[in-house]
């Protein structure tokens, strides 16, 4: 969806017709007296400021009848009639008509009852009969053109936005299903490719020289980095469209982070950074979802190896802590490249990546993937009740820590 | 020497598969369809089945349950293989008896350790 088009979608919407000075209004009077008819007749042309066309009838039916050929501006209407009743020509017109036509009903004196009856079934206003006057009907029709105009003008609007919204709300899924079908259709070629590639590596297609061993590494490494790219770009659409879901089982936290710790320690190592872990406390079972919260560590830890030179350090600490809720928290210490305090807000946005030489860029432009990682390990913690909190010092290093309750009712969610 | 069926409608990657298992010293037949699967199933009495879940002809839950039914298949364990990250596939695989899970792409190391932890 192009700019162009959202910009289009709004100057659609302001279109509603305002009525101008010199419009005719068509008024319609509806009353079985015909020396009343004659007389709001009278006072509506005594008005010099507008031109009123009148027409009238004295059956309610009419009314009904009229209004679908007529395009009337306002009606005037009886309660009491020949044949039916105020009420049920009000109720018709209401049933059978889109555009509201301003009703005011005329009734008899002091019949307050009626009034309050013929504003609930949609009339505009009422007049009590005996009280009409040149200046009264005035001011009721002026206000009762007035108020109809503004109640249709917003019902347009809305019905507008509605429709736009519909239509968005469809591209929207489109635009993920399209992701999705794209995400699962890389997977399969990426998956041939990283397995010939491994095949090779692993000598069953004959012996390598050492120069196509190293190439081949990289094409792997190349493998997995799509891996992660294509992983990353299906779970940000299940995430935005709320279709991702954990599946929670009693967890050992503490042995799923030394397995973390392990699979990530081969990166480190190439880095020759020291990756250490502090378990201060025993930690229950909780439930969590494991591949989840792997995903979510192995990030973390592989984020400080990105953004932490080689020789560097890097600190996890496991432990317990009580606020106004018991949490086990996993803090992940860098003494890497940090994050300049006025980027440190949006390092959980979409797209938001450090440089890992410089630590100068806020957009995506090295190899070093997607940068949707955080964010979709900040939603993913959020989906198991926890948090994700940064502190970072530019040129000194970054500390990530994720806290998860220990005792969740998830049953709210 | 122990059979592995192999149910996998991309060509490459059953390739892929089949050249890692020959070399782990496997027996290998090859199928790329539901409808191949089971005829093949029937006479090929494999030790373990490796079974892509989105496949031409059926999925491959189904299938499973089809290899239940067979006398040649039906205690057989079943690693299933998908491309799907569909929330709830891989409890889905292993309410439906699955020996094992894992996405594509997978680590074949780790596949192989799980095969050879099946039926070595």
């Amino acid at each position: 969806m192009t700019l162009s088009t959202a910009q289009q979608s709004s100057s659609d919407l302001i279109c509603a017709e305002l009525p101008s000075a010199n419009h005719v209004r068509r008024i319609l009077i509806i009353d079985d007296d015909p020396a009343d008819r004659e007389l709001y007749k009278h006072f509506l042309r005594a008005d010099k400021s507008n031109t009123y066309e009148v027409e009238q009838s004295e059956f309610g039916q009419r009314a009904i009848d009229m209004n679908k050929s007529g395009d009337y501006d306002c009606i005037l209407l009886d309660y009491y009639l020949t044949d039916i009743d105020g009420l049920k020509v009000l109720e018709s017109l209401n049933e059978n008509f889109t555009r509201s036509v301003p009703v005011i009903m005329l009734t008899g004196q002091g019949n307050e009852t009626i009034a309050v009856e013929a504003l609930r079934a949609g009339a505009t206003d009422y007049l009590p009969k005996r009280h009409v006057s040149e200046e009264s009907l005035k001011r009721s029709v002026n206000n009762a053109i007035e108020k109809s105009f503004l109640r249709n003008a917003v019902s347009q609007q809305t019905d507008r936005l509605k429709t736009k919204n519909r239509e968005l709300t469809r591209k929207h899924d489109e635009i993920q299903r399209f992701y999705q079908t794209v995400s699962h259709e890389l997977k399969t070629p990426l998956t041939s490719m990283k397995e010939f590639v491994s095949i090779i590596l692993d000598g069953l297609a004959g012996p390598i020289s050492e120069d196509q061993r190293e190439y081949l590494e990289l094409v792997y490494g190349s493998c997995l980095q799509m891996t992660n790219d294509v992983n990353d770009l299906l779970d940000v659409t299940r995430l935005e469209t709320g279709k991702y879901s954990v599946e929670l089982v009693p967890t050992d936290l503490i042995s799923l982070l030394k397995c973390v710790k392990q699979n990530m320690s081969v990166i480190s190592k190439d880095k020759s950074i020291t990756l250490t872990l502090d378990i201060k406390d025993s930690v229950p079972k909780i439930p969590l979802d494991e591949q989840r919260i792997k995903q979510v560590l192995s990030n973390i830890i592989g984020n400080a190896i990105k953004f932490t030179q080689k020789g560097g350090k890097i600190h996890i600490v496991i432990e317990l802590r009580k606020t106004q809720e018991e949490l086990v928290c996993i803090s992940v210490e860098d003494n890497g490249t940090g994050i300049e305090k006025e980027k440190l807000h949006s390092v959980f946005e979409r797209l938001f990546q450090v440089n890992p030489e410089s630590g100068f860029d806020t957009e995506v432009t090295s190899k070093a993937g997607l940068g949707l990682g955080l964010t979709i390990s900040k939603e993913l913690i959020n989906l198991h009740g926890g948090s994700i909190t940064v502190d970072s010092e530019f040129g000194k290093g970054s500390k990530f820590t994720v806290s998860l309750p220990l005792y969740w009712n998830n049953t709210e969610t | 020497m122990k059979k592995i069926l192999i149910v996998e409608d991309d060509k490459n990657i059953a390739k892929a598969l089949h050249v890692r298992m020959t070399a782990q010293g496997y027996e290998v037949a090859t199928t790329f369809d539901a409808v191949m699967a089971t005829t093949t199933a029937r006479s090929y009495s494999p030790d373990l089945i490796l079974l892509d879940i989105s496949l031409p002809g059926g999925d491959g839950f189904v299938l499973a349950d089809r290899f239940q039914e067979i006398t040649n298949t039906a205690n057989v364990p079943v690693i299933f293989i998908t491309a799907s990250k569909k929330p709830g596939l891989r409890q889905r695989a292993m309410e439906a008896g699955a020996a094992d899970f894992f996405e594509k792409p997978f680590d074949s190391h780790q596949l192989i350790g799980a095969i050879d932890g099946l039926i070595h």
